[in-house]
């Protein structure tokens, strides 16, 4: 009983091992070998202008980067040059900074408490069914005329 | 099922149709890659048997006898294809009689009475297979991954029934001891 355990064990463990696969280019290879002509999924065409399109969006997006970095630089190249000489002025801005943020986040928070606020009041008494009902016979009706008078404008254009 | 399937493909490579060629590769190219990475332990030279084996089976097409299931078929071009390598590249290493095959009999006091109580990870399975001497490997392998029957595998590796049989009944016997072993190291 026992060694059929084993049996099995050793059987299930075998047969559930993986199958690896052979790299990408292997049907192709072998096709190749046996004289087909193998066609790439995208064309070289293609392949070539979305490389370069990619390349041009790269390259802009550095070029973008680079000039704002530079204009920012000369822009502000006296108040970094002030910072890099007083670094206690750096500290002093790098805490005004994170006040700022903080408030603006709080501001944040309490306006979106304000419109959930807001939104509850004017839907406490609102009864969504009717609503729906009454603006959909409306809505129908908007798109029936406007129908209408465009089949009668095809009309008389006959 | 798979077997008209496989005949219709095979239909369609013999009228030259790279359908049949692309549908047969997908279907086997994995099992195929694999036995043959199971064989020479080395993925290159397994993808280059693979490849040689596929390019062969394709080319003598004509040759193929539909009585028998066409994986059976190349099966055994892929086992001929890994002892020719095998061969050229270690003559000295690589053993094809059982006689030269170190095998350590087991303790009738020891197994059979001793449920082995092991969950190996897939790897550990994987280095206890590749641990097998050849032969054993291979044959095992055929028998328990590929679902063959002794016939076939005995078609595939050219050797009477009762070898097959005789060499699935040792490497079982291997891996069993081996286990045993790992299990008493893991305790």
């Amino acid at each position: 009983m026992k060694q059929d355990m084993n049996e099995s064990a050793i059987e299930k463990m075998i047969g559930t091992l993986p199958y690896y696969s052979p790299s990408a280019n292997f049907n192709n290879n072998i096709l190749s070998a046996m004289g087909f002509e193998v066609r790439p999924l995208i064309s070289p065409f293609l392949k070539t202008w979305i490389q370069v399109i990619f390349q041009v969006v790269i390259a802009s997006w550095i070029i973008i980067l680079s000039v704002s970095v530079f204009y920012l630089l000369r822009t502000y190249a006296w108040d970094i040059v002030l910072i890099l000489m007083k670094p206690s002025v750096l500290l002093a801005n790098l805490k005004l900074l994170a006040l700022k943020v903080s408030f603006t986040f709080l501001h944040i928070l309490s306006f979106l408490s304000l419109a959930k606020d807001i939104v509850i009041r004017l839907l406490s008494n609102f009864n969504i069914l009717p609503n729906l009902v009454i603006s959909t016979i409306l809505a129908g009706l908007a798109i029936m005329s406007i129908s209408r008078h465009s089949i009668y404008s095809h009309m008389e254009r006959k | 099922m798979t077997e008209n399937n496989d005949n219709s493909l095979i239909q369609a490579c013999l009228r030259g149709e790279a359908f049949g060629f692309e549908e047969l590769l997908n279907r086997y190219k994995n099992r195929i890659f694999t036995f043959a990475y199971r064989l020479v332990k080395n993925a290159e030279d397994a993808e280059d048997i693979a490849h040689e084996a596929f390019v062969k089976a394709f080319r003598s097409l004509n040759s193929y006898n539909s009585d028998y299931p066409f994986i059976t078929w190349l099966f055994k071009i892929t086992h001929n294809k890994c002892i020719d390598f095998l061969r050229l590249k270690k003559p000295n290493i690589i053993s094809f009689d059982d006689e030269n095959v170190h095998y350590e009999p087991e303790d009738p006091n020891d197994s059979p009475e001793k449920a082995l109580n092991f969950k190996l990870e897939y790897e550990e399975a994987e280095n206890l297979l590749m641990s097998l001497p050849l032969l054993y490997r291979e044959t095992v392998l055929l028998q328990y991954r590929e679902n063959m029957t002794c016939k076939e595998i005995s078609e595939i590796m050219m050797i009477p029934e009762g070898t097959v049989k005789i060499r699935l009944f040792r490497g079982k016997a291997i891996i069993r001891k081996r286990l045993e072993t790992l299990e008493s190291k893991k305790i």
